[in-house]
């Protein structure tokens, strides 16, 4: 099965969703949306970068170069206080469409 | 841009913390670059050390890590957009795009931008000159608590209100008088003012150094001190710290020199060198109540208004009226008033000043109009490149965007121009405007003045982006017709001002001023006060100056007299007549008065009408006789001889006794005596009612005037040592400079307006001649099809003139409803006068035939078949 392109919009969540976890360098957010889909959900680099410098920019999250484990220096991304809001919101935006989707397809 | 998730609420520090991330994108966008850039390297390693961990090749790793990546650009790109400054960039690329465009079209920029820098730069000198004069508070603390105190006129009531009033503290100040005081060489006169103590402290203007005056020195028997001005400070002492405690000798007194006030400060006016303190002595009577002369200034104290103090001002009128030594008409005082002090200062600019800017901003305008059509013809001619940027991918937007920042580009280059232009522009019109208009002192290019050519510039480049956009898809030949109307349009509104103008100084030089004034040379003579503290002083003073005048050779008549004609400063007194009585209540006769000496007729050449001249024979213990006007004979006995009438000063018992008639002489300016004066009168200096305050001598000369103005200090300084000397003139300079004022109005609005005529017509030819190149295949065709040249001829010509003509009617209609707000700066023309309507209709219509030939002439010669085939 071809990779499913993602709902314009919920890769914002995805990354929101991913640092709640833990704050992650953009590589391993990419890796982790991979593999926690299991391959199912690719995210172009053209889309991923993107987003998160604008969910940067929108005060969500909070870049800050550091080293990692290699030794080299590499930005890792971590959830500010607005952005745990703004996840807490989309999050039930998100359930909330997605009943109303299921809701629509079971009934038919 | 997402479908179904809300935004959440901004909290400002969020924002903040976009804006600072914005911001340090634009100033560290290098730094910001690099950032991303390594990011994106250090991807791409975890992304092979994973590969690689996968079991496959390191270079196999590579190649497919960069597979997986797609293209770097591409996400470079979409980070950029997701910073939110692309829009900066953008403008960045246009604006060089712009600045390499008008480097290339060095012609098209040179005459846009001198344009621009000629528009800008009258505006803003316009705009100084209005907020200097008019618009600007006084330099004085909290100046919108002072006011004028109208028509209390003499010392005994302002002492009176200052005294009493609770909600004003009172100052006042008598008119510029002038001082004789030692100079380098001899004698000077200089200008100063006498002011109550309170004066500065009223103002509340501090001294640069020493003290300003304090209460009560005004009061008698007070030591003589003197405030001097920055200007006389700096050019007597050097602006040395030790003129404080020297002596000043002021009209033989001394005066012991207390303070200098700081340099700006000007007031009552600009030629103050000197502020004495005027004495308020209730025992000197004639002086505390019977002179005049006194302006006051109130200030209000805290939480009164204006209304409430003049209401207290008008309740005191009555209890002062009654005060007075005499009795004083029931009307005195009654039309007190208090006029907000900025108001009352500038009032008689306020027309002059607002006509200025008007001329000046439509100047503005046409230099705009003119900008904006070269930039429509340009944007005319790259019809191509922009197709090509727009096929390419370039918006709508920022297609328009890329337009408005060229626009804003040149307008702001034009502004900064302009800036400087009216630098040079503001300095020529405080050379140009009356020395005496009130606050000139205070124009000058300052940073109100430079943002309101850049407020103006940012408009212009808004409206030629806006003009540009709006064309950029196809030309519109109506916008060239706009464009060619409201520049006839404002033309005319210029031309029409200035042929009022004009017509009205032309008018005013047919006046005849009523005497002869080629070959005669007058001169100030300025004695002492104590020389000429009588009228029998003075008259012999006098006297020994003309006969020492006629000894000299060469003078065929001379005259000595307390006022010369065309004199801006008032000489009148009121008078009684005896067959004209009026009710004791009803105001009485004021009359201009000229004192003088035999022979004043024939010295400054006024006819004698009737009966006789001044004699020798008329002196003091004589007879009192007085001469008049031919107006004022005809005015009060239109069907008799006036002579063997008599007349008296209110305040004397004594008739004066008509001996004869003399031509009207203009007096106290070309367009007539003040309005409230009732006729003019000449009394011989031996009788003259009050002693002048300074003599004027004037002689008529048979030869060389020159060789007798330089003798003629000298001569009147042998008869008197303690006389300053000063103006020394030719008679015909006193007329000519009668006219300055409305000379130089008219010419600065005549130049502007063959300005805007210039600019109008290049408008206009630039209008036509892009419209012929762009209808040249049209014109070919119809040629081609057997159309006439003289009717293509017609096509074309209608196209410009329709245009300008329907321009010069809506001018006309402006200027029509405009002229009404010039009526009081013109002399003898109608607001409506017909010819200087019609004038400027045909003269620029003439114009815009001649701005129209050029191109004529290329469509007369188009040859059909080039045209076609081009």
């Amino acid at each position: 099965m071809k990779p499913a392109a993602l709902l314009q919009g919920t890769l914002d969540v995805l990354i929101l969703k991913l640092l709640h976890q833990e704050p992650r360098t953009g590589w391993a957010i990419s890796a982790r949306l991979r593999q926690m889909s299991n391959e199912a959900l690719q995210v172009s680099h053209g889309s991923l970068y993107p987003a998160l410098h604008k969910l940067e920019h929108e005060g969500w999250i909070a870049g800050e170069w550091q080293a990692t484990e290699t030794g080299r220096q590499a930005k890792v991304y971590a959830l500010t206080k607005a952005g745990r809001q703004q996840l807490k919101r989309e999050t039930e935006q998100w359930s909330r469409l997605s009943n109303a989707v299921s809701a629509i397809l079971e009934s038919a | 841009m997402e479908p179904f998730v809300e935004r959440g609420e901004r909290d400002p520090g969020v924002s903040m913390r976009g804006a600072l991330l914005r911001l340090r994108a634009i100033l560290w966008r290098t730094r910001v670059e690099s950032e991303l850039e390594a990011e994106l390297a250090e991807h791409l390693e975890r992304e092979i050390e994973q590969l690689v961990r996968q079991g496959r090749t390191p270079a196999e790793a590579r190649r497919e890590a960069i597979a997986t990546m797609g293209r770097l650009d591409e996400i470079k790109e979409g980070c950029r957009e997701a910073r939110g400054t692309t829009a900066w960039e953008h403008f960045q690329q246009d604006l060089s795009f712009g600045v390499r465009r008008l480097g290339r079209q060095r012609t098209f920029t040179a005459m846009a931008l001198a344009t621009m820098a000629l528009g800008i730069g009258s505006a803003t000198a316009g705009f100084s000159l209005i907020d200097g004069v008019l618009l600007r508070p006084l330099p004085f603390a909290a100046p919108e608590k002072l006011f004028a105190a109208e028509a209390l006129g003499m010392r005994g009531p302002y002492a009176t209100l200052r005294a009493q009033s609770r909600m004003v503290d009172y100052a006042a100040h008598l008119g510029v008088r002038a001082f004789n005081t030692p100079g380098r060489e001899g004698l000077e006169r200089q200008e100063g003012a006498e002011v109550s103590a309170n004066f500065f402290r009223v103002l509340g203007v501090a001294p640069r150094l020493g003290r300003a005056l304090v209460d009560g020195e005004d009061e008698p028997g007070r030591t003589r001190v003197a405030v001097l001005s920055d200007h006389f400070w700096r050019e007597r002492f050097g602006g040395r710290s030790d003129a404080i405690g020297q002596k000043l000798q002021l009209d033989e007194q001394s005066f012991e020199i207390v303070g200098v006030m700081p340099a700006g400060f000007a007031y009552p006016a600009a030629s103050v060198k000197v502020w004495v303190p005027m004495t308020l002595d209730p025992r000197n009577v004639g002086l505390y109540w019977g002179s005049g002369g006194v302006s006051v200034v109130g200030r209000l104290r805290d939480g009164v208004s204006l209304p409430a103090a003049v209401a207290e001002m008008r309740g005191w009128i009555p209890r002062i009226r009654s005060l007075f030594p005499w009795r004083m008409p029931d009307a005195w005082g009654t039309d007190a008033d208090g006029v907000e002090l900025r108001e009352a200062l500038v009032s008689g600019a306020r027309v002059q000043a607002w006509l200025l800017f008007g001329v000046v901003a439509l100047v503005l305008l046409i230099a705009v109009v003119n900008v904006a059509n070269l930039l429509l013809g340009q944007t005319a001619a790259r019809q191509a490149e922009l197709t090509m940027r727009a096929a390419l991918g370039a918006t709508r937007g920022r297609l328009t965007r890329q337009l408005m920042t060229e626009g804003l580009l040149l307008a702001t280059l034009g502004g900064a121009l302009g800036a400087g232009a009216a630098a040079a522009q503001i300095a020529a019109l405080k050379r140009l405007l009356p020395a005496d208009t009130p606050r000139l002192a205070e124009v000058g290019l300052d940073l109100r003045a430079v943002c309101f050519s850049l407020a103006v510039a940012i408009m212009a480049g808004l409206l030629f982006g806006f003009a540009a956009a709006r064309q950029k898809k196809r030309q519109r030949p109506a916008t060239g017709h706009m464009l060619i109307l409201s520049e006839a349009a404002f033309a005319t509104i210029l031309l029409v001002s200035a042929g009022l103008l004009l017509r009205s100084l032309w008018l005013l030089r047919q006046v005849d001023p009523g005497f002869a004034p080629s070959g005669v040379v007058i001169a100030e003579v300025s004695p002492s006060p104590a020389l000429i503290a009588s009228t029998a002083k003075a008259a012999a003073l006098a006297g020994e100056l003309r006969e020492s005048l006629l000894a000299h050779p060469g003078v065929r008549h001379a005259a000595v007299m307390n006022v010369l004609p065309l004199s801006p400063e008032i000489s009148a007194f009121t008078a009684a007549i005896e067959d004209h009585p009026r009710p004791p209540q009803a105001p009485q006769i004021p009359l201009w008065v000229t004192a003088t000496t035999p022979e004043h007729l024939a010295t400054l050449g006024v006819p004698l009408l009737q009966g006789r001249a001044f004699t020798m024979g008329d002196t003091a213990p004589s007879a009192p006789v007085v001469l008049i006007s031919q107006a004022m004979a005809r005015r009060f006995w239109p069907d008799r001889s006036p002579v063997g009438r008599r007349l008296r000063a209110v305040w004397q018992s004594e008739w004066r006794t008509i001996v004869g008639v003399v031509g009207d002489v203009k007096n106290y300016a070309m367009t007539g005596p003040p309005e409230w004066v009732e006729g003019e009168v000449y009394l011989p200096m031996t009788q003259a009612i009050t002693p002048p305050p300074s003599l004027f001598v004037a002689a008529r000369l048979a030869g060389d005037a020159s060789a007798f103005s330089r003798r003629l200090p000298g001569l009147a300084r042998e008869v008197c040592a303690s006389c300053a000397v000063t103006r020394v003139l030719p008679l015909e300079a006193v007329v000519t400079s009668a006219t300055r004022a409305p000379r130089s109005l008219a010419w600065l609005v005549t130049g502007f307006a063959l300005l805007a005529l210039a600019m109008a017509a290049i408008g206009i030819y630039g209008v036509v001649s892009q419209a012929i190149t762009r209808r040249t295949r049209e014109l070919g065709i119809r040629l081609a099809l057997g159309a006439s040249r003289g009717q293509m001829a017609s096509l074309v010509l209608r196209d410009g003139l329709g245009a300008t003509l329907l321009g010069i009617a809506s001018g006309l209609g402006a200027a029509w409803l405009l002229a009404r707000g010039i009526a009081s700066l013109l002399y003898g023309v109608e607001t409506h006068d017909f010819a200087s309507f019609l004038a400027p209709g045909f003269v620029l219509l003439g114009v815009a035939v001649l701005a129209s030939a050029g191109p004529l002439w290329r469509a007369w010669h188009i040859d059909p078949a080039r045209a076609l085939r081009e």
